[in-house]
């Protein structure tokens, strides 16, 4: 039995046809808290003298945001309630998925759309150029080189991620309290760290001084085991700057995967452990074959999202190289062709190849998303 | 067939959002300060910025920490004077910023632009009003170092007017060790300056610290050099055709400047460090191994703002641990004595705002800086600026350096388009120092220059 | 082998193996924290680790809290990521319960749109917004309730995507048996939905408050000065030709403080023991 049945059967046992009231009180309190909510930031803007001190508005702008979208839900809820159930039923997965989905067609289809359509212009979208923008892009030597990084950015950091994450997760887990407390926080404090820190911290790493006294821990160890100083974010041989790079967004990701998967961990339930060490498992094969197959739809959730962050990757190799000696990668391109060169048409173009690039791993999403509703 | 797609585009949202604000008019606050226009009523050409004759002026720039508060600080006693309310912002990243604003139409009043490219990029849009129309041209004109308003001009009128100087193409060397051992303070032409590089290097000592890291701007500082060598070698009508592109950058003669700083740059036992050394050090670290017991290196090219980099003690006692000379005339080259400068202008957004063009008067006036000026930092392009406000007699020099100088360029990659002022010239500089020849790093810089 | 408070065995390999993670983990961060006390001449001079013998400051510590409003700025980060977290795990949870537990033609078309559109770099979208919130617009752009928007919807496909493959974890048996009981869709989500999603929802909380915290684009165009945030004032610190590079490793210890404290309220949700019994419900 689907959700869809399920839900209009249960409904037909609650007899009700239109119900006037719900629907009323729902859509005038829609309307009054959209009125409300607008003019009370507009007078924050326009009168601020008006509510005393800075902490007034702050406490008044945190509450009316955050329980505005609730009292929202509330009557927009309602208001779908009041409408005959039939209606109601085929409505309300709408009227749930409306307020998120609408900001996401706003904010991010919207744009797509327009880059889309601009991809096919001049560098100042004034005039059609057909593919030319595609014809350039396919012939910079930039690009190709871009897409090469790309690829090996996407070959080790979504795997080596997630590896660590569930290393630290599964290990973590089997620490005391105490200790589980500590290694996470430990693993969690790049993520706190803002793109400037995490810029300055592993410049101090990589740094290179002329002369005999290195600054740069790197090549402190490097030299202390013999080495001779080297300024590793050069080094494009076996494009070593590129994976040196890496390293960085791996110790910025990895307390994500973790937090995601140790909530994961967390669900499986002790019981089909407890079951297996019964049975006389060992640990390594309780891990392989009780929590892996339980966590593994997260897994597939964070590999997947840093996979599509890998695709967007940009601030670290703009801000150490700016694509100098092949560092390029496709994020960085778009920002240097939109910004610095003003070409809004071949910019687009390259965010149309990202979005075409992503077609895999939407057909694998789709794929996945079908095996579980089937087999639920 | 133009297609107007950005036309298209804007009126479609702008249908959505007046739809969005008819469907709801009469029930939102309106703001209290858009009644009643003042000032020049219409008549400018740019009205953008906030609300006019308000006494509220808006301004955005580049000046952040130190300078931020010091450029805050000298507008203190105007805004008393006037009873005008300056909101200053400061943004590292003016040029992106300033352009999403713009186009948005969330222009502030005033902009204060590090590249004239981007303030000429918003006139040609209409977005700034010329400064003939509220200034006393001609004044300002005598009162200022030739050569910032040419920076600014287009088709004829010009758009800004400069708040901050740079001077370029200065030499620094550590005073103390550099006087012990005797070297020439005063080299007349280039070749008396290889004559002191050599002498340097007979005492065991690389004579060039350089220093080029820069983020994602690592490059600029070769730039700088390349301006020098152009404007020395083949003087000031070849610099102009070079910048506004008569001439293309693969001319042999702008191949011969790379060449000439070769000699430098990519000679062996030259420069401190080496290749790898001078790309891998901030600029601001550049003069670091002079000071100190044994230096490392004497010799060191770049603008007056050095001296925010040096150690503290040093910087302590400025006049007596650094001494500086100008990057001298080429010999066979053009005979006066050209300086290279730069630097910030302002530029007005609101022709409209009675205040703002209260604030761009104060701005460009000679009496603009004596605060900032005090603390250190900062050289009025103003001649007639009162030079005792400098804190140090070094500062004093380098303003009395520009003020004296014959001919004065701006800053040759400030000029050019963005793409390759701020892209190719710079990655350029890059591969160039790795090891590409001149011809070959010039010829690509051409060809990336913008069509049209 | 011994035996732990709570009567777990203890693993001599999960001992070690945290410990050498952490100690990689740390290093880098310890260096920049190192380099937050000292002056710019000494960093230049000696690596951080030789810090007991080239002195302290607190001098970049000083400089960033004297004068550049930093109380009022972490009172606007607290007022703009507060909600802009909230708001968007609210608007997503429901989605994602529709998208779990709901059928409605073009469920599958509109997920697919929301994976895909997490590819898209956000500054596409940034001239359109500013064009709608800005002053041809609604004239909202400057106040919080812009950014709220605006984060809400850059942080809603990931938001949806997560909580959607949390959701399809939970026993459905659960859902068919309070229909059946004659609970509504709105009492389910609420009543059961929620506190089972908590470990998900506590942990895309944090995703998104961090990366609202230390949002600079955002902030810097959609927010006017007197609301702007930490992080853009830390990139006020520098002069125009970087002077004061050094105030930053200061700064970026300063605006870290809120999210580790906001990690350790939250970790409960991830840590052994008191989640274990919350999710089987």
């Amino acid at each position: 039995m689907t959700a869809g049945e399920m839900t209009t059967e249960v409904a037909t046992t609650r007899s009700s046809g239109l119900d006037w009231k719900k629907l009323l009180i729902g859509a005038v309190g829609m309307w009054l808290l959209g009125w409300g909510l607008a003019n009370l930031f507009l007078s924050f803007g326009y009168y601020p003298d008006k509510y005393g001190s800075k902490v007034v508005i702050a406490l008044l702008a945190l509450v009316a945001g955050v329980g505005g979208a609730a009292i929202l839900f509330f009557f927009l809820n309602m208001f779908v309630e009041g409408l005959p159930d039939r209606i109601s039923a085929k409505l309300m997965p709408y009227a749930y998925v409306l307020p998120g989905v609408g900001l996401i067609g706003l904010m991010l289809l919207y744009p797509v759309l327009q880059t889309i359509n601009y991809s096919f212009a001049n560098e100042d979208s004034s005039k059609y150029v057909g593919f030319q923008n595609y014809r350039e892009i396919f012939k910079d030597d930039e690009f190709w080189q871009s897409i090469l990084n790309n690829v090996l950015w996407l070959l080790v950091v979504p795997a080596v991620t997630v590896a660590i994450g569930v290393v630290v997760a599964v290990l973590a887990d089997k620490l005391s309290t105490q200790g589980e407390k500590v290694a996470k926080s430990t693993i969690f404090v790049p993520m706190a760290v803002s793109f400037v820190g995490a810029s300055a911290i592993w410049g101090l790493v990589y740094h290179y001084d002329i002369g005999e006294k290195q600054t740069g821990l790197l090549n402190r160890i490097w030299t202390g085991l013999g080495g001779k100083a080297e300024a590793w974010l050069s080094i494009s041989d076996f494009r070593l700057n590129s994976f040196l790079m890496m390293v960085i967004l791996i110790w910025l990701q990895a307390g994500f995967a973790m937090i995601l998967l140790s909530s994961a961990i967390k669900g499986v339930p002790e019981e089909t452990i407890e079951a297996a060490r019964i049975d006389g498992a060992s640990e390594l094969q309780i891990f392989w074959r009780v929590v892996i197959p339980q966590i593994k739809g997260t897994i597939i959730t964070v590999f997947i999202t840093v996979l599509i962050l890998v695709l967007k990757v940009f601030d670290i190799v703009y801000v150490l190289k700016n694509g100098l000696d092949k560092t390029n990668v496709i994020a960085n391109l778009f920002f240097q062709e939109l910004f610095a060169n003003d070409q809004a048409g071949r910019a687009s173009a390259i965010v149309v190849i990202l979005l075409l690039a992503v077609t895999p791993v939407l057909w694998y999403q789709v794929r996945h998303f079908r095996e579980e509703e089937a087999n639920r | 067939m133009r297609v107007p797609i950005r036309t298209l585009r804007r009126s479609a949202l702008a249908g959505v959002s007046v739809l969005l604000l008819l469907a709801t008019s009469g029930c939102f606050l309106q703001d209290p300060e858009t009644s009643g226009q003042g000032g020049l009523g219409g008549q400018a050409f740019a009205d953008g910025g906030s609300s006019d004759g308000d006494k509220k002026v808006t301004i955005l720039g580049q000046f952040g920490g130190d300078e931020g508060k010091n450029f805050v600080a000298s507008l203190t006693a105007f805004e008393k004077s006037s009873g005008i309310d300056i909101q200053y912002t400061s943004d590292t990243d003016f040029a992106t910023t300033i352009k999403t604003r713009v186009s948005a139409g969330d222009t502030p009043d005033i902009g204060l632009f590090p590249q004239p490219g981007g303030l000429l990029e918003m006139a040609k849009r209409g977005e700034i009003q010329p400064i003939d129309t509220y200034l006393d041209y001609d004044a300002v004109a005598r009162s200022l170092i030739p050569g910032f308003l040419e920076a600014v001009r287009l088709n004829g009128r010009v758009y800004g007017a400069p708040v901050k100087m740079a001077v370029k193409g200065l030499v620094w060397y550590p005073k103390k060790a550099y006087d012990a051992a005797g070297y020439s303070t005063e080299p007349k032409t280039l070749d008396d300056l290889t004559a002191i590089s050599d002498k340097i290097k007979d005492g065991g000592i690389t004579p060039w610290c350089m220093a080029w890291g820069s983020d994602q701007a690592t490059g600029w500082v070769g730039t700088d050099w390349i301006e020098g060598y152009v404007l020395r070698m083949w003087g000031p009508d070849v610099y102009d055709d070079w910048v506004s592109h008569r001439i293309p950058f693969n001319d042999k003669r702008i191949i011969a400047a790379f060449d000439a700083f070769g000699k430098i740059a990519k000679a062996p036992g030259e420069v401190y460090g080496g290749v790898k050394g001078i790309l891998n050090t901030p600029f601001a670290n550049a003069m670091t191994p002079a000071f100190g017991g044994k230096p490392k290196c004497l010799l060191h090219h770049q603008a007056d703002f050095a001296i925010t980099f040096y150690p503290k003690p040093v910087q302590a006692d400025l006049d007596n641990q650094v001494g500086l000379f100008v990057f001298p005339p080429s010999p066979g080259g053009y005979a006066g004595n050209p300086i290279v400068g730069g630097g910030d202008t302002a530029a007005l957004f609101n022709g409209n705002d009675p205040d703002a063009i209260e604030v761009m008067k104060f701005l460009t006036s000679k009496d603009f800086g004596k605060e900032w000026a005090q603390k250190g930092g900062w050289i009025s392009p103003h001649r007639d600026f009162d030079a005792t406000n400098y804190p140090n007699e070094t500062t004093r020099r380098i303003a009395a350096i520009a003020a004296n100088a014959d001919v004065l360029r701006f800053d040759a990659s400030d000029l050019m388009p963005k793409e390759v002022g701020s892209g190719t010239f710079w990655t350029g500089m890059v591969e160039w120092l790795q090891g590409k020849s001149s011809r070959a790093v010039t010829t690509e810089i051409e060809n990336s220059w913008p069509k049209s | 082998m011994s035996v732990m408070a709570d009567g777990r065995r203890r693993s001599p390999f999960a001992i070690v193996v945290m410990v050498l993670l952490c100690l990689l983990w740390t290093i880098p961060t310890l260096g920049l924290l190192v380099t937050s006390f000292r002056t710019r001449d000494a960093a230049a001079t000696h690596g951080w680790w030789e810090i007991f013998s080239s002195g302290w400051t607190l001098d970049n510590y000083d400089k960033v809290f004297n004068g550049n409003e930093m109380g009022t700025s972490f009172l606007n980060t607290v007022v703009v990521a507060v909600p802009a977290t909230i708001i968007p795990i609210m608007f997503a949870a429901f989605a994602a319960y529709a998208f779990t537990f709901m059928d409605f033609r073009g469920k599958d078309l509109i997920f697919v749109a929301i994976v895909a559109v997490m590819v898209v770099p956000i500054q596409v979208a940034f001239q359109p917004m500013l064009d709608l919130l800005g002053p041809r617009g609604l004239g909202i752009s400057g106040q919080y309730i812009a950014v709220w928007l605006l984060h809400t919807g850059f942080g809603m496909p990931l938001a949806i995507y997560t909580l959607r493959n949390y959701m399809s974890t939970l026993p459905r048996t659960v859902i068919e048996s309070a229909k059946i009981d004659g609970a509504t869709h709105f009492q389910t989500f609420w009543r059961l939905i929620v506190p089972m999603s908590v470990p998900a929802l506590a942990a895309f909380a944090i995703l998104q408050f961090l990366w609202v915290w230390n949002d600079l684009l955002i902030a810097k165009l959609f927010l006017s000065p007197g609301n702007s945030t930490v992080i853009v004032k830390l990139q006020g610190l520098l002069g125009s030709q970087g002077q004061g590079q050094e105030l930053l490793t200061a700064g970026a210890f300063i605006s870290m403080v809120i999210p580790m404290i906001v990690f350790f309220t939250l970790q409960r949700f991830f840590v052994r023991g008191l989640t274990a019994g919350a999710v089987k419900g």
